[in-house]
């Protein structure tokens, strides 16, 4: 189930909210457990919705973890370190095999038998929806057991609505155990919270639906063009609605997912901000996808020793997570090719050009760092590595591309006005727009715009019928 | 006793991760083949005479589904609007996006099957025997005289 379709907005979220508020008692405590219990069930049916094979998986996961937690923590109250290691290491592993094995296997078994010339034989399974989401919140929460950060969770339930949060379960953003301990147990949802989260959700719905999918239908169609026959501005042109295109897909989604959050009494971390006005790529991977960056941060990084070891290991460090960062997102080439793409550059600015960049104006840094994300979009977007050479051939015209033609004057023609216009919502520029001072004025404005967007968003949900998220493949 | 009940726990959540592994290698697998190569044999037991193979475009104009989501697709359509005939066969491994698809291309044949009811029997009856499937994850499906031997194709390439 998608958060932008009509099942879940017209059936799902009403029946949702309205068993999660159904009063079943005045102890603050048993509410609380009660709507932990609606949230997981509710969540499972979700899940359930689109991959009902595969939430046995997620129920095995979350039953074996929440086992571990409370065992590391039992081994360390018994002075049994080593067992706790040992107990640790075996969870890692577990989940580690987990995920390896229903999203890495076809790849390194494919990879194997291309470079040793063997037969192993592909398991071929689909790739169960969320499982890079659910396994990353699952070893936060062991890690951080086994570090002492916080306390192993006693009781199922909320462990398990943690794990399978509808919100966040599909698409994130990664939230960390130590981030939402104190919300499984006590939590509130006052009206301006509630109010709040209506906002974020339109919003996100808004950045999906309207903006999204527009923007999408233009790359679509572009990709449909020969890239021998293609100019480079009609290139380029493709790469920037790509570009648009997964900043508002995934924004959006992240914005529904915090605004989701808050209507049912959570705080979710910011997942971006406004990542395109990025002066630099250090800067842009704080902006972007910042619950991701922060887990491999926490929990790869610095287990690795982060900087504090030399120069040459800080090098290592920094390759080994940007090639796993790159892998997170899917078991193909061009992802790792994407990954390292950034641990290089990123080693690049620390290490050569950070004084160099001191001396750069601001805005000629955000266009420079504007570009080079694009060039790593095309190696994202690509279905194989030649293809995004071939892509990046045409848009540097290499081959005997023209510069611009008339399909790059009907594109620009055509949808140069939704460009611009989702090129200053992506830069912030409507965020920096002044807000009524009077507090009344500042309600009906933002009731008027919200409503207008909803209204806008449902209308083009019944003409368009298909609207995939391009972050559920992770 | 409670320890006990932890280790039993861990213990079975390993047995039942075997478990679910081995069942789910015995259910249905991914094809390793790719649709245009599934397609090849289908293409020759099926009659697709007047019909003309689609790109991306044709793809997302006829069923809405966008060019990135499949893993592959070959698509014949013609362009006479009274020709019904056509064969789509679309890889997809994600299955949620499989399940979203395979519904597009079910809503268009409904669709179909209800605006040539009224007036059109040999169209109607086409339709009406269309073979439309989503397993293994391919969404296969033909409108034609020999939609059925297409399928028959199509199963034993997977």
């Amino acid at each position: 189930m998608v958060f932008s379709s009509s099942v879940f907005l017209f059936l799902f979220l009403p029946l949702t909210l309205a068993l999660y508020f159904l009063p079943l008692s005045r102890n603050k405590q048993k509410e609380i457990s009660k709507k932990n219990f609606v949230l997981l069930a509710v969540s499972l049916i979700f899940y359930a919705w689109g991959e009902p094979t595969y939430i046995i998986l997620m129920l095995i996961s979350i039953y074996f973890n929440f086992n571990i937690g409370v065992d590391i923590e039992h081994q360390f109250e018994k002075g049994r370190k080593r067992t706790a290691k040992l107990i640790f290491l075996c969870a890692v592993l577990f989940n580690l095999f987990v995920l390896g094995y229903f999203k890495y296997a076809g790849f390194i078994t494919e990879n194997l038998n291309s470079i040793f010339g063997l037969s192993l034989e592909n398991n071929n399974l689909p790739l169960p929806v969320g499982i890079s989401f659910y396994t990353f919140q699952i070893l936060s929460y062991v890690v951080d057991v086994y570090c002492g950060k916080v306390k192993a969770q006693k009781k199922l339930i909320p462990f398990a609505a943690y794990i399978t949060m509808f919100p966040q379960l599909i698409a994130g953003p990664i939230v960390q155990y130590s981030d939402i301990e104190r919300q499984l147990t006590d939590r509130a949802v006052t009206k301006e919270k509630f109010a709040d989260g209506i906002i974020f959700f339109v919003r996100g719905l808004g950045k999906k639906v309207l903006f999204a999918n527009t923007i999408g239908a233009v790359y679509t169609e572009i990709l449909g063009f020969e890239i021998q026959e293609m100019s480079m501005a009609t290139a380029w042109i493709g790469i920037f609605c790509y570009t648009l295109q997964i900043y508002f897909d995934f924004s959006g989604y992240s914005d529904m997912a915090v605004g989701l959050g808050k209507m049912l009494g959570f705080e979710f971390v910011r997942n971006f901000n406004f990542p395109y006005t990025a002066i630099s790529i250090t800067d842009f991977w704080r902006r972007w996808h910042i619950s991701l960056s922060s887990w491999f941060r926490d929990y790869v990084y610095i287990p690795l020793g982060g900087n504090r070891k030399g120069t040459a290991r800080t090098i290592l460090n920094i390759l080994i997570v940007w090639s796993l960062t790159g892998l997170w997102h899917g078991a193909e080439w061009t992802f790792i090719a994407w990954g390292g793409f950034y641990g290089i550059l990123l080693l690049a600015e620390k290490y050569l050009l950070k004084d160099i960049l001191k001396h750069i104006p601001l805005t000629v840094r955000r266009i420079l760092t504007l570009i080079v994300v694009m060039i790593g979009w095309v190696f994202f977007s690509s279905t194989d590595i030649s293809s995004a050479f071939s892509y990046l051939g045409a848009m540097f015209g290499i081959g005997s591309n023209p510069i611009f033609d008339s399909t790059s004057g009907y594109l620009l023609s055509s949808n140069g006005f939704a460009i611009v216009l989702m090129s200053l919502s992506a830069f912030g520029f409507f965020e920096a727009m002044p807000r009524p001072k009077n507090k009344y004025a500042l309600v009906i404005s933002n009731s008027v715009i919200y409503v207008v967007i909803f209204v806008l968003c449902i209308a083009y949900l019944i003409s368009e019928t298909y609207n995939p998220f391009l972050y559920f493949r992770f | 006793m409670k320890q006990l009940i932890i280790k039993l726990g861990e213990v079975v959540s390993i047995v039942c991760l075997i478990a679910f592994i081995m069942f789910v290698n015995a259910q249905d697998k991914v094809s390793e083949r790719s649709a245009p190569e599934v397609g090849e044999s289908v293409i020759s037991v099926m009659n697709l005479e007047g019909t003309v193979q689609q790109n991306e475009k044709g793809l997302r104009k006829q069923f809405g589904i966008e060019a990135e989501a499949p893993d592959s697709f070959i698509y014949y359509k013609s362009e006479d609007v009274m020709d019904v005939r056509e064969l789509l066969i679309v890889k997809v491994t994600d299955s949620s996006l499989g399940q979203q698809m395979f519904s597009k291309v079910e809503k268009v044949l409904t669709d179909k099957k209800n605006l040539f009811e009224a007036y059109a029997p040999q169209q109607s009856a086409l339709l009406e025997n269309a073979v439309l499937v989503y397993e293994n994850s391919f969404i296969f499906f033909a409108v034609g005289e020999d939609a059925r031997a297409a399928y028959s194709a199509f199963s034993d390439s997977l």
